[in-house]
């Protein structure tokens, strides 16, 4: 065992429970006030693949193409270390597969390793088709992006789930016990910053959460299956870590015992000890875990070719090698010599695979080229409006289609809104929008005073108003159905929409008037003033059907 | 039609001793199912009975005081009155139901002034109650309006508890047969306390005309609040005479004259100065109901109040100090 790399080791498992952990918390505390904690937005922000889709699809420069490109240039120096270290769902991974390799262990079940598979080239397939999508204007970022699938599936399934299970405790412990102030004071305390004053519900978090499910199960076949051949941000991260000053160096050893192998969780290692660069995560496992700590990790040049001399030398000392292990008598797996039937060094003529053959580029290009992008730009934009269902976007949403293409559905302003107004909207409804943010009028309301959903926008898909910008933005219009209205059918006096209507000067006023004889205040919408916040059909007190509905401005 | 012929279908028969067992476990489970049938019907978990108050001879029937300061008037209202003792006593738990419904900044005179609130708790904690609850169930978001109205913040300063609404706890009122409001849930922490204290911030309302104590009420009540404007005078007679206030506390320091109860326009707020306070609540609102220029009869649900026997809106003959400071 190498000091150095255990250390290593841990200082990487320690990043990367950091950095899980401290998404985590920011997600948790993505709500109002909003003050004091990092923002959301820094962790898509740094996530080169949302950045440039986005960017490309919009075709615009997003602020977070900065810290992206900084992202890229880091890997170009050190190789993948996002994907090993930060990578908040590969630390997920990790956990699991940790968990799984102690239950193996439990039951001497030994796991080998084969040469590195060529799946590993499809990740570069969906790198290309989302890039390919984007050219045309079309942004599939959100439906692939790691970050964006684990946020989402922590917003909308796992902090519901804890919060409503903490407060569900809560509360029946404390109608069991009868209230005892200790508990009670305990629970306000907790509901000041911790807990939801009322927990957040959203629809088809089923499908959410089967994304990030799908990919924990992949993992069970293959440790990080999905970084090793799906993941288009890895793919993203492997073109420059291809390059990266930082290399794995074996040169010193002599046996290829071939544990190395075997404990890649990238598979990057291949039967002859050299290593595929942009697999390579630098979880740095082979060189904790070098029987002989001869796995090491240097700065150099990166190499394209090993010249005839150095590789004949190598293929001689593995070759002396091999009986000396054998003479040490380790039970360590060897994968090579005679033994293994297996020839490691078909030629000497060896060079150095390319990341991709240009056999396969070409195969993913015509791919990733096929007219799909091009019917998705053109799907039909007819909104099937199903009952009640409303498509009204956040305050500050940039036009439908501009908005389309920026969302990366991370579900940042739907966890921040304080109402909960903010829902993913339906996978059923118009193609290509599903899990954008629309108002879910009968479940909250837009406060007046509030701009979070703004504020915590990766892309600038919501623009960041002030709060006198936010209150002049028209998001919908108030309309009065006269039929359940119960001024207007039953001649009762109500008013509660003039009740609430936040807007200055009341853009619900109230006129006197005569229904059924009788003398009751009839209220009415002043179009100009209404900006469509909505809390008036929110707390109409007609049910099921509300006698106000906010139904979207028409689009110029 | 095709007739289907049964004679093809092949149903196994069950033997006579399956048959006989069958029925045995059936019958096993009857009481398992009558628990539980008893269980899912059992009754909800209790109601509440309407608040009985302690009798309190104070100095005045009301205390008008105007001034500069919004702590010091408070203060000396209650003095007039003969002073806090009068109303919360050493041990006592303390409800101070002030009106946080809004996501206003105080200067909109949407929510009770938080220095009136402040004055009140600091009364209460230095009369020897053992705790000064303050809440209110909002219209805005309630995390929101507890912060912006400034009262969370001058609560938690003057030793008072401010905590947010918990839903679990609002339980059905038991109201008199006939009421309106029968079995409407109420908060329950409003009627489980030694004294019930109203600060609401006098304000104009499109339906009840204006929003006084007894509209101040509303917000320990559950449920689909808006459907209780339908016929809101009565109901809130009825509510008044439930939670029977000990003491009410009106802030006039700035009121809302046009487009409340929530407004949002500085051009709708006049500053008074004055603070209301007194033992009867329906007299409170009466003679804050002057300061808009109203008269009381003007005002549907306090001629309801006085109707029912809830209180008194004879300003005429009753005794008002009125005091500039």
């Amino acid at each position: 065992m190498s000091g150095t790399g255990t250390r290593i080791v841990m200082a990487r498992r320690c990043a990367q429970a950091l950095s899980a952990f401290l998404l985590v918390y920011i997600l948790w505390n993505t709500r109002y006030p909003l003050e004091g904690y990092i923002n959301p937005k820094f962790y898509f922000q740094i996530d080169p693949f949302a950045m440039f889709v986005t960017a490309i699809a919009e075709r615009v420069l997003i602020p977070g193409i900065l810290y992206a490109s900084a992202v890229l240039v880091l890997t170009l120096i050190i190789g993948r270390f996002f994907c090993g270290w930060l990578c908040p769902l590969g630390a997920l991974l990790d956990l699991l597969s940790y968990i799984i390799m102690k239950i193996k262990k439990l039951f001497r079940i030994k796991k080998r390793e084969a040469e590195p598979h060529p799946l590993r080239f499809l990740k570069y397939g969906v790198l290309c088709a989302a890039f390919a999508f984007a050219l045309f204007g079309v942004q599939l970022a959100w439906a692939v992006d790691p970050i964006t699938i684990f946020v989402r599936a922590f917003s909308f399934n796992a902090h519901p789930l804890i919060d409503g299970g903490i407060n569900a405790a809560f509360i029946s412990i404390l109608e069991a016990a009868g209230y005892p102030e200790w508990l009670e004071s305990l629970y306000n305390s907790l509901r000041e910053g911790f807990l939801s004053l009322s927990t957040p519900y959203f629809p088809h978090t089923g499908l959410i959460l089967s994304m990030l499910v799908l990919i924990l199960a992949l993992s069970l076949i293959k440790r990080r299956f999905w970084c090793r051949y799906l993941c288009p941000l890895g793919a993203f991260l492997a073109l420059p870590a291809r390059f990266s000053f930082l290399r794995r160096d074996v040169e010193k050893c002599t046996t290829n015992c071939g544990s190395c192998k075997n404990i890649c969780r990238m598979n990057a290692i291949k039967e002859d000890n050299s290593y595929i660069a942009e697999e390579c995560v630098l979880c740095m496992d082979c060189m904790a875990d070098c029987p002989r700590g001869k796995s090491t990790f240097s700065f150099k040049l990166p190499v394209f070719k090993v010249s005839e001399q150095k590789f004949t030398d190598n293929y001689r000392s593995i070759e002396g090698s091999e009986q000396l292990s054998w003479s040490q008598g380790t039970n360590l797996p060897i994968t090579i010599g005679p033994a293994g039937g297996q020839s490691n060094f078909p030629g000497v003529r060896a060079t150095i695979k390319p990341a991709i053959t240009r056999e396969k580029f070409i195969h993913a290009a015509l791919l990733a080229l096929t007219p799909l992008p091009v019917l998705a730009a053109n799907l039909p934009k007819t909104i099937p409006r199903a009952g009640t269902a409303s498509s009204i976007r956040p305050p500050g949403a940039l036009p439908e289609d501009e908005f389309i293409r920026r969302c990366i559905r991370c579900g940042a302003c739907m966890k921040v809104c304080p109402t909960n107004v903010l829902q993913p909207a339906s996978a059923a409804g118009r193609p290509g929008t599903a899990w954008a943010p629309v108002l879910d009028t009968r479940r909250g309301y837009c406060e007046y005073q509030c701009n979070l959903c703004g504020q915590v926008c990766p892309t600038g898909a919501i623009r960041k108003l002030s709060i006198e910008e936010k209150q002049k933005v028209k998001i919908g219009i108030a309309v009065f159905n006269k039929r359940i209205c119960l001024p207007y059918a039953k001649g009762e006096d109500c008013i509660v929409c003039e009740e609430h209507c936040p807007v200055k000067g009341k853009a619900i006023r109230v006129r006197e008037g005569l229904v059924k004889g009788k003398r009751v205040r009839l209220p009415y919408v002043v179009t100009d003033l209404c900006i469509g916040c909505s809390i008036c059909e929110l707390k109409c007190p007609t049910a099921p059907d509300k006698g106000i509905i906010v139904v979207k401005v028409r689009e110029a | 039609m095709k007739k289907i012929s049964l004679s093809h279908t092949a149903v196994k028969i069950a033997s006579r001793k399956d048959f006989i067992r069958g029925i045995f476990s059936a019958l096993a489970s009857v009481p398992v199912l009558k628990g539980l049938e008893s269980w899912a019907h059992a009754a909800p978990a209790g109601t509440l009975r309407a608040r009985a108050k302690r009798p309190v001879a104070t100095a005045c029937d009301l205390a008008v005081v105007k001034g500069e300061s919004p702590a010091a008037i408070t203060r000396k209202a209650i003095e007039t009155l003969g002073g806090i003792d009068r109303f919360v006593r050493k041990g006592d738990t303390v409800v101070i139901k002030p009106n946080i419904g809004w996501n206003r900044a105080p200067e909109y005179a949407a929510t009770t002034n938080p220095e009136v609130i402040a004055t009140l708790v600091a009364l209460c904690r230095a009369a020897g109650a053992r705790r000064v609850k303050v809440f209110d169930r909002t219209c805005n978001d309630a995390a929101m309006c507890y912060a912006n109205s400034g009262i969370a913040d001058a609560v938690r300063k003057s030793g008072g508890s401010i905590y947010h609404v918990i839903n679990a706890k609002f339980i059905p009122g038991q109201f008199p047969p006939g009421s309106l409001m029968e079995s409407w849930p109420v908060y329950r922490d409003a009627v489980e306390c030694d004294c019930f204290i109203s600060a609401p911030v006098a304000k104009h309302h499109g339906l009840s005309g204006l929003t006084l104590s007894m509209k101040n009420l509303m917000g320990v009540c559950g449920g689909n609040r808006g459907q209780m404007h339908w016929n809101i005078d009565r109901k809130l007679a009825e509510l008044t005479k439930f939670i029977n206030p000990d003491l009410t506390i009106i802030d006039a320091y700035r009121i809302l004259t046009r487009n409340g109860p929530s407004s949002g326009r500085l051009g709708d707020v006049k500053t008074m100065k004055t603070v209301v306070a007194g033992a009867d609540p329906v007299l409170a609102d009466a003679f804050a109901a002057t300061l808009f220029d109203q008269q009381p009869n003007d005002i549907a649900h306090i001629r309801k109040a006085v109707e029912m026997g809830v209180g008194s809106a004879d300003i005429a003959r009753s005794k008002i100090m009125k005091i500039q400071i």
